[in-house]
């Protein structure tokens, strides 16, 4: 009897687990001890390009032509320990290559400079430690970001409690980040700045606080909320000193904004799912800032699954917000304003952006007969302002396992 | 829970961070980390 206890138990552990890298204790205790477990691979990769004509670099005129390679890599490990309590890490690495018509506009007296071009590498270690007896968790992490003119460190930590029948989650994680600016200023202003807060060549820090609070409920079998509040802080540079501002008189002066700001941003999300084949995602967010900044959030994203590995989805999400209280268009900013900008991203404008993604998942033969690939998903988005700038985005996206 | 913003969408968010004011409140950060607003 003993005997075939543990040959059963062997059969459904051989059975029920997929990973190469692992070994089995054979004893009666409910204790599994493993190796390193990689749990999935991703690879992210899209391809962004955009265009308008206010341009902050040329204070508020000029082309927006934009085009963003953008590709991450991340790779998911666990491991149970003797107290069989579950360690997770997550270890990403991201890699940007832009080209900016605008940010070549930073020294306009050169037919092309290096601002044209920049590339952003940002890695990042996340690790969690999983109570699945307790139904809590505890988890840490540190980023970083570097380019040309902007170096990031980030830091998290957070907690996550289940509830026992494990329907609803409540979770808080406070981040930190303490970036380093590289003044640049418009090639005009680099020898006499047009203020006392930063000259061209120095360094500026940006500090910003961020805590999230996250509470999800399954209501019934078909629908899930889940209600998310943020409270952020920033401090230090927080304009773009080689953005140009044309005042009422002509004269040209380097973007000045407050160096605080607090940002409140609530959002609900709610899936329901109709039926085995059809599933809605909606999010509506609400943001205020001190800054002057109102702004709403609504997006649909129905989903539709045509067969048992495949399915189609159309995304739509409509976007609104007032602009910050120091916007002016070109030439219309007065001598005495404290604060002024002219970019366009801080005005008061309207978008929408409507989108396809088709997704596969492993029916059991891989994707492309390469039994690795778990699922695979090519998503397209096209985004569109009322204020003149329009944008493509193409996305695939790979899970390994 | 399957509520957290899907991976496919992760550049998408990342390009409506840089060219809107507003961020936050979608699992992601409300600031900071990069040269945006």
């Amino acid at each position: 009897m003993k005997r075939r206890f543990i040959a059963a138990s062997l059969l459904a552990f051989i059975f029920g687990n997929h990973s190469k890298a692992q070994e089995v204790a054979q004893d009666s205790s409910a204790y599994k001890k493993q190796k390193l477990k990689i749990e999935e691979v991703n690879f992210i990769s899209s391809y962004y390009s955009q265009d308008g004509n206010n341009s902050a670099v040329t204070g508020g005129v000029g082309t927006e032509k934009l085009t963003d390679v953008a590709t991450t890599f991340d790779i998911h490990i666990s491991k149970y320990d003797s107290n069989n309590h579950k360690h997770n890490l997550v270890a990403e690495l991201g890699i940007d290559s832009y080209t900016s018509a605008s940010s070549d506009k930073i020294d306009g007296s050169t037919v092309s400079s290096a601002s044209y071009q920049d590339v952003r590498v940002y890695p990042s270690f996340n690790y969690t430690f999983e109570n699945e007896e307790k139904n809590y968790s505890l988890n840490a992490g540190i980023s970083g970001s570097v380019e040309f003119d902007y170096t990031s460190i980030g830091v998290n930590a957070g907690y996550t409690k289940l509830s026992k029948d494990k329907n609803r989650e409540f979770s808080v994680k406070g981040m930190a980040f303490f970036d380093t600016w590289k003044v640049i200023l418009p090639i005009e202003l680099r020898n006499t700045p047009s203020d006392n807060e930063a000259s061209h060549g120095d360094t500026k820090p940006r500090t910003s606080y961020n805590l999230g609070l996250a509470l999800s409920q399954v209501v019934n079998k078909n629908f899930q909320l889940a209600f998310l509040l943020d409270l952020g802080y920033q401090q230090g540079l927080l304009g773009t000193k080689f953005n140009r501002v044309f005042m009422t008189n002509g004269e040209m002066r380097s973007e000045k904004l407050p160096d605080t700001r607090t940002k409140i941003p609530f959002g609900l999300r709610a899936n329901y799912f109709l039926g085995d084949n059809i599933v809605f995602r909606s999010y509506y967010r609400y943001y205020w800032d001190d800054w002057g900044i109102n702004s709403h959030t609504i997006s649909f994203e129905p989903s539709y699954k045509f067969s048992a590995f495949n399915s189609l989805t159309i995304p739509y999400r409509f976007y609104r917000q007032t602009a910050v209280d120091y916007f002016k268009p070109k030439d219309q900013h007065a001598l005495d304003e404290l604060f002024y900008t002219s970019d366009y991203d801080l005005s008061e404008f309207n978008s929408h952006m409507i989108g396809l993604s088709y997704r596969t998942l492993d029916s059991g033969n891989g994707i492309f007969n390469i039994k690795r690939i778990n699922s695979l998903e090519l998503r397209y988005g096209f985004y569109t302002r009322d204020n003149g700038l329009d944008a493509h985005i193409l996305t695939l996206a790979l899970k390994f396992k | 829970m399957a509520l957290s913003v899907k991976k496919s969408e992760k550049f998408e968010n990342t390009f409506q961070l840089y060219r809107e004011a507003s961020s936050g409140a979608n699992g992601g950060k409300t600031g900071g980390g990069c040269g945006c607003n």
